[in-house]
């Protein structure tokens, strides 16, 4: 009898912050709203069926946002799980770069149901349950287009990423590829060969090379999980195209080796091999327990595997022998959210 | 007891560190550590006795639940116990006392 405790991972690391405004910061009129004489709009954006809106943005910035955003622009109309309202910072910046090299950092903490995040020009809040949310933009995310898309983009990305997990899912690190009407997720750190896997299946639909939503398919109780784009790619990478989710056929951990091969892993490992490439969520411990029901949810539902691979497209025919037969797929396509 | 004299350890009460979450997923405890951006898998044997802390058993009286169940002695089940609670310790997974509670809330 050998009681022990293995498979100690590093997931998402960040750091103390120099300057987090508390829920204070936004009550006591520290962050005006946007009083320019230039006239405020909005914009509603949807990914994998979750609606955000973002109230008070400057006019010409609503344009920018919609280019940007594209296929999940969402009609005005449509009401929306959380309403952000975008002010003015009275900073020139919240955060500093610590060194030239830093990987962006975002800084977040709780008070009570509201999860508060900041980054370098940006500072924001959001209540999931009352769906209501502020961000404050400072003023070097005011002065340069390129900060003010990275500050919105770095806010959304936070929100979506717990926005997704209120409702059984999760944002993973991967490249999702679609394949006869099935999400293939391919995940692991930076350089396993997510975009490798990606430009050896010209035939795919891309849903990202990067950042992929999961989610339990419309339908309820009884049904699969499903994977849908979404907006987040960084300034350069291609706009997607596809704002549909479809049903996941598997997860892959990718481990580059000498040959290709599929090892299955189940339970724990597989819970902890999913959450081991997950952003912002498993810092904190208010919903650590919520995160992991969330990936074990996945898992009961889809396969999880270790895929040694070579880099070349061979490891599809390991894949593609593995679901040979196998058709538990109730709606091999799409769904409109 | 009296203050300032070290508990034996065979005495003290582990209690598992507040921002620990865990699972059970066929018979192996998955467990996310927040504070140190880790999480821990337990053997089958190790989940057995995270789940026995509790806060209020020694480690006496969870050594002898095991002793029990796997059919081992005593001693060697109070020894066995004992070194997995520091293990647990060293890894910040129990409150107090672990040479990685200083680092706890360092985020944020």
């Amino acid at each position: 009898m050998t009681a022990r405790s293995s498979i100690a991972q590093k997931v998402n690391v960040s750091h103390p912050a120099e300057y987090v405004p508390d829920l204070s910061y936004y009550r006591s009129g520290s962050a005006p709203t946007m009083t320019s004489a230039i006239p405020t709009g909005s914009i509603t954006l949807g990914i994998g069926g979750i609606v955000v809106r973002l109230d008070g943005l400057e006019s010409p910035r609503v344009e920018t946002l919609r280019q940007r955003y594209g296929v999940f622009c969402e009609s005005a109309d449509r009401p929306a799980d959380l309403v952000v309202s975008v002010r003015r910072a009275d900073r020139p910046r919240f955060l500093e770069m610590r060194q030239r090299d830093e990987f962006y950092r975002v800084e977040t903490h709780w008070e009570a149901e509201t999860l508060l995040a900041c980054s370098y020009e940006w500072a924001g809040w959001l209540d999931t349950k009352a769906g209501s949310g502020g961000l404050a933009l400072a003023q070097a995310a005011l002065s340069d287009p390129r900060a003010f898309d990275r500050s919105i983009e770095n806010y959304l990305r936070v929100a979506f990423a717990h926005l997704v997990i209120s409702r059984g899912g999760f944002l993973l690190h991967s490249a999702g590829l679609v394949r006869d009407g099935r999400a293939w997720l391919f995940f692991g750190p930076s350089g396993s060969g997510k975009t490798t896997v990606t430009t050896l299946t010209p035939e795919a639909l891309v849903l990202s090379d990067d950042l992929t939503m999961v989610a339990p398919m419309p339908g309820g109780e009884g049904g699969g999980y499903g994977a849908c784009s979404v907006p987040f790619r960084g300034l350069f990478a291609p706009e997607p195209k596809s704002i549909e989710t479809w049903p996941i056929a598997g997860f892959f951990r990718l481990v580059q080796d000498t040959s290709d091969r599929l090892v299955e892993v189940k339970g724990a490992k597989a819970v902890g091999e999913l959450v081991g490439s997950l952003p912002f969520v498993t810092e904190r411990p208010e919903i650590a327990g919520a995160v992991i029901d969330s990936v074990a949810g996945s898992t009961i539902k889809t396969p999880v595997f270790r895929l040694h691979f070579r880099k070349d497209r061979t490891f599809w025919q390991v894949i593609d022998s593995r679901w040979a037969g196998v058709d538990g797929f109730s709606s091999p396509g799409g769904i409109k959210p | 007891m009296t203050a300032g004299v070290p508990v034996p350890p065979a005495q003290s009460v582990p209690t598992k560190h507040p921002h620990a979450a865990s699972r059970v997923y066929e018979g192996e405890a998955f467990i996310v550590l927040p504070q140190f951006h880790e999480y821990k898998i337990l053997n089958v044997t190790g989940t057995r006795i995270w789940d026995l802390i509790d806060g209020t058993r020694t480690e006496s009286d969870i050594a002898r639940i095991i002793a029990d169940e796997y059919d081992v002695t005593p001693a060697t089940a109070l020894e066995d116990v004992t070194s997995f609670v520091q293990d647990l310790k060293v890894h910040g997974m129990l409150a107090g006392g672990g040479p990685r509670d200083g680092e706890a809330g360092k985020v944020a």
